[in-house]
Order: structure tokens, then sequence, then C-alpha cells
């Protein structure tokens, strides 16, 4: 069955920019301009030349029409639907983040429960790369970093698509304003700006962790992950990918970049089987473990001090809740704070300090220490 | 005697079978109207993938008096503003311009077929914009008629991206 997309909402959702982008990227060419509102392209198919009129602003009163028309004269022109391209266009200003499900039945459905994960933990898998492309870090805890929170809150959930159950996300994405110095080279990850950037750093760290598993599998331990923490590998990158790949019996995930800012390869894929979920669980755990939380603040009583000989900082040793588990932390305090506390653990008060969470080997540490303070109790 | 259409619903389609025959004479396609549905009522074509191609209101009327050159029609406020912004495709308003005796609208013999009267036709692009809530009394021009040579030369104008 033939569809034809007619609903005017629909179609003015298409940007002049998608419409540029999808059809320089089809390889329709700018011959000169159509009034004031036009730019006319054209096209060698075959023997012919065909000519399209693309708008160059949305505050037309026939935009509708005209894009319809072009969803039309694309589609022909290409050989596809025009449901596959009206999509194409609605992608084209996106990079485009998918999840597949290998295990979709028939009508394209999948159990409900393992649809909401998959999308929750695509969303992760973006998010994490979103951290790393701020800043390189072996683990986050989402949602504390403004500058991703920011741009999360400006991807789109798409549409699924048919075939097997897929989850798009659109992530958005500045078109290209300047030709690049080389077409078939990637530009430098610092010179894209940040959105750009975090799909980049989505698409380096799914292939850094493919590959990671392979220097596990011929015996490498977990340093072929450190390795590519700086290429956007992470704990909740690692957590995402082994979420999905358990739960749908392997993961087809792909970033297909937007034609309004082309790159060198149409699309970037990787595919991770269920087997591969629980080493990528275990490398989560270690980079857990050992990664600093930051600017965090703790409250508990202390039960140890140390200060050697006549040094005028000492340690001070206290229990405090850390995953809603009691734990041991030990901080090196000068000796203003130092004395502070002792004077403290004599009255039997708690204290309260912020600093950066620090777990090596079996035991936590606080680095940084600031703005230590003896909560007075209530009377 | 059985008929379907209103009075006004056989002015309308007369003027669409004016319009359709002088773009047949003229060697030009007739399309329906498309999504955006703003006031126009067919699309004209000549040949091209997307141009040159012009958007056609349709109107009739029994009541044309033509005063210094121009006569004044009633056009709706929806329509005025439709076909006064700016479009890819350019766009203009037909009036046909009746008799008053329906009888006189057509006749056909053997040898003849007659529509009386004609169709004037005009371009409301750049327009003011109007406070009024019904109607906007458009002045249009009684030499503006909607023949071939005025359709051709209108079709070229859109081939080469011009106002109207």
């Amino acid at each position: 069955m033939k569809a034809i997309i007619s609903d005017p909402l629909a179609l003015r959702a298409i940007t002049p920019l998608a419409l540029r982008g999808y059809a320089e990227f089809e390889g329709w060419r700018q011959i000169e301009p159509y009034g004031t509102t036009s730019e006319i392209y054209n096209r060698r198919i075959g023997d012919r030349f065909v000519e399209i009129i693309l708008p160059v602003t949305d505050q037309i009163g026939d935009y509708s029409s005209v894009v319809q028309q072009l969803i039309s004269i694309f589609a022909r022109e290409g050989d596809r639907d025009e449901i596959a391209i009206y999509r194409d266009l609605t992608h084209a200003d996106r990079d485009v983040v998918r999840a597949g499900s290998p295990h979709a039945d028939d009508d394209g459905s999948i159990p409900i429960n393992e649809g909401v994960d998959l999308i929750a933990e695509a969303r992760n898998a973006l998010a994490s790369a979103a951290c790393s492309a701020n800043e390189p870090q072996q683990a986050y805890h989402l949602g504390k970093i403004q500058r991703v929170t920011d741009y999360m809150s400006r991807v789109r959930l798409g549409q699924t698509e048919m075939g097997s159950f897929v989850v798009t996300l659109l992530a958005p994405v500045p078109p290209r304003i300047q030709p690049p110095a080389q077409e078939t080279l990637w530009p430098e990850l610092i010179t894209e700006p940040y959105d750009r950037q975090v799909t980049r750093v989505l698409a380096n760290g799914l292939k850094a962790v493919s590959g990671a598993l392979e220097e596990l599998n011929r015996g490498k331990d977990i340093s072929a992950f450190e390795a590519v923490v700086k290429d956007g590998v992470s704990a909740n990158l690692c957590e995402a990918v082994a979420a999905i790949a358990e739960n749908s019996d392997g993961v087809d995930l792909s970033i297909t970049w937007a034609r309004t800012r082309p790159t060198p390869h149409e699309r970037s894929r990787i595919v991770f089987s269920r087997k591969d979920a629980e080493p990528l669980k275990e490398v989560a755990r270690h980079f857990r473990l050992r990664e600093p939380r930051n600017d965090v603040t703790v409250f508990g009583t202390s039960t140890r001090l140390h200060r050697a000989g006549k040094q005028t900082s000492g340690s001070v040793t206290f229990t405090t809740l850390i995953d809603d588990r009691p734990r041991s932390v030990t901080v090196s305090l000068p000796r203003e704070d130092y004395e502070r506390a002792v004077e403290a653990h004599r009255r039997r008060q708690p204290i309260l300090i912020s600093g950066d969470l620090v777990r090596e080997g079996q035991r936590w540490h606080l680095r940084n220490p600031r703005n230590l303070a003896i909560p007075t109790p209530e009377i | 005697m059985d008929a379907l259409l209103s009075q006004n619903d056989r002015m309308e389609a007369l003027s669409r079978a004016y319009v359709s025959a002088i773009a047949a004479h003229a060697g030009y396609t007739v399309g329906n109207a498309q999504p955006d549905r703003d006031s126009v009522d067919i699309i004209l074509n000549a040949g091209g993938v997307m141009r040159p191609a012009i958007g056609v209101q349709l109107k009739a009327t029994t009541t044309v008096s033509v005063v210094s050159g121009e006569f004044s029609f009633p056009l709706p406020v929806k329509n005025y503003n439709d076909l006064r912004v700016p479009t890819q495709s350019p766009r203009i308003l037909v009036v046909l311009a009746l008799p008053g005796n329906d009888d006189e609208w057509l006749t056909h013999r053997i040898d003849k077929l007659i529509m009386k009267r004609c169709a004037y036709w005009k371009s409301l692009f750049g327009m003011p914009e109007t406070n009024n809530i019904r109607t906007v009394s458009v002045n249009v021009d009684a030499a503006q008629i909607f023949d071939v040579a005025a359709l051709v030369s209108l079709m070229q104008k859109s081939r080469n991206g011009e106002s109207l």
C-alpha cells in the first residue's frame, strides 16, 4: 500500500534546513534563486535532469503543499515510499540514535517491560556520552551535571520503527555553516559543537567498548577498559549496554548522522550480544568502586583520631552512610579543623564535612576536605 | 427538474470549467488543491515538475458592474488573507462574470458551445492587512481578462519566479 503524507501540520514539521540537508545529501545541487522565497536545485537521474524548488523559509502560504510535492518527488526519484522519505526528512537535522531489539513479534511489538527498559537504557547510554563529552570519567551520577541535563532536555524520543522494535532518540545538532577542510575526514572533536561531540563520543565509546571486550577475550584485564575512558567508556555506558543486551537478548546500536551536518560516514553501528552483558556489568562495578564521588557532603561521628608526632595536621576516621550502608571514611584535616574535630569527638558530636569521596581498595577516603561544620544539637 | 447543486455551486462549477477550458486550450494541466487548502481551488501546471504552476481561487458572480475600468468584488476575509501572503507558487483570484439570467450561462448546439461573459484575474500578493471581519472589497481591473494569452503570460512569470 502506498501512503501519501497529507496532514498540513505533519508537513510543516519539516524545516527548510532539513529539506536542503536531505536534498544535498541525495545529490541535488543548488542552481539559482527562485523568487525571494526559494532556490532551484537539480540532479542528473539517468539521462535526464530533474529540477526541484526548495523553500528557504516556512513563512509561505503554500509551505505544506511544497513539502508534500518534494516528498513525492524524492520518493519517486529515489524509488522509496513516502513514509520513509518523511521519516528521513524529520530526522535530517538530527543525529538519530537507534537501539534495536531483535525479538519483536511479526507485528513489531515486544513485551511492555522490555520496551520501557529499552527506552530508558538507550537514554542512559546517550546521557553517559553527554557526561563523557563534558569530562571523561569512569563513572557519573546522572542528573548532577547541568550541561548534560540541559542537553538531554533537548533530545526527543522518535517513533519506533517497523521490522524489529527500534527505539529512536533524536539528538539535536546545529547545522554546518562552513564547509569542512576535508570532506572525507572527521573534524577534530574539540572543534565540534557540544551537541555533535555527544553523539560522536557515543559512537566512539560503543566502538571502544566492543574493542575492549575483544581485548578481555584475549586475556587482558580491566586496563583494556580504563585505557578507553578517554574515548567515552564509563560505568554508565557499560551498564546501559549490558542492560539492553541482557533484556533484549542482544542489541543493535547505531547513529545516523544529521544530513544538515554531514560526516564522512553516513552511519556508525555496533552490535552486542547477550553474552557481553556479564563482563560489562563487572567493568561497571569496578569503575563505580574506584571512581571518586566529587563534591559530596558527609555526616558522621568520628571513631578514630590520629596525629603523628608534632604534625599540625591529623587524620580523622568517622562512620557515615554510603549507598545506604555504614562505612568508615578517613580524612586528613589541617590543624585548626583537626582540633575542631577532636573537640567534637570529645563532646560526642557528629561532624559535617564536604569533599571528594574516593575508594582505595576496601577503604574510603575524603579528599579535598572543606566546609567542616559541627552541627549544634537543637535544644 | 432534479438538481444536486445550488445556484452558487453551479456558478462555482462553471468557473472551474471555464478555467479548465482556458488552461486546456493553452496546453496546461489542471490539478487538485493541495494540503494547504488555503483558498486554492485548482492548480494549473505547465509541464515542469514543480514550476511553472499557478494556484487559482475560483469565484463567480452575476453582478459585475464596471466603473472606471474596474469592478468591485466582495472577497471573504479568509480568501483575502490567504491570497495576499508570499507563496512559492503564485496564486491568483479568478472571478467569472455570468449573465443575470442563468438560462444564458451555457448554451450548446451541434455547431458551438457558448459560455457567456468571461472571467477576470487579479493577484492580491502584497495587499495590506485588513481589520474587516467578513469580506474585503477588492477592485478587479476589467482589462485583466483571464484568457489564453493572459494565462500564458502569467505562466511565464511563474516560470521565472516573478510576482504576478
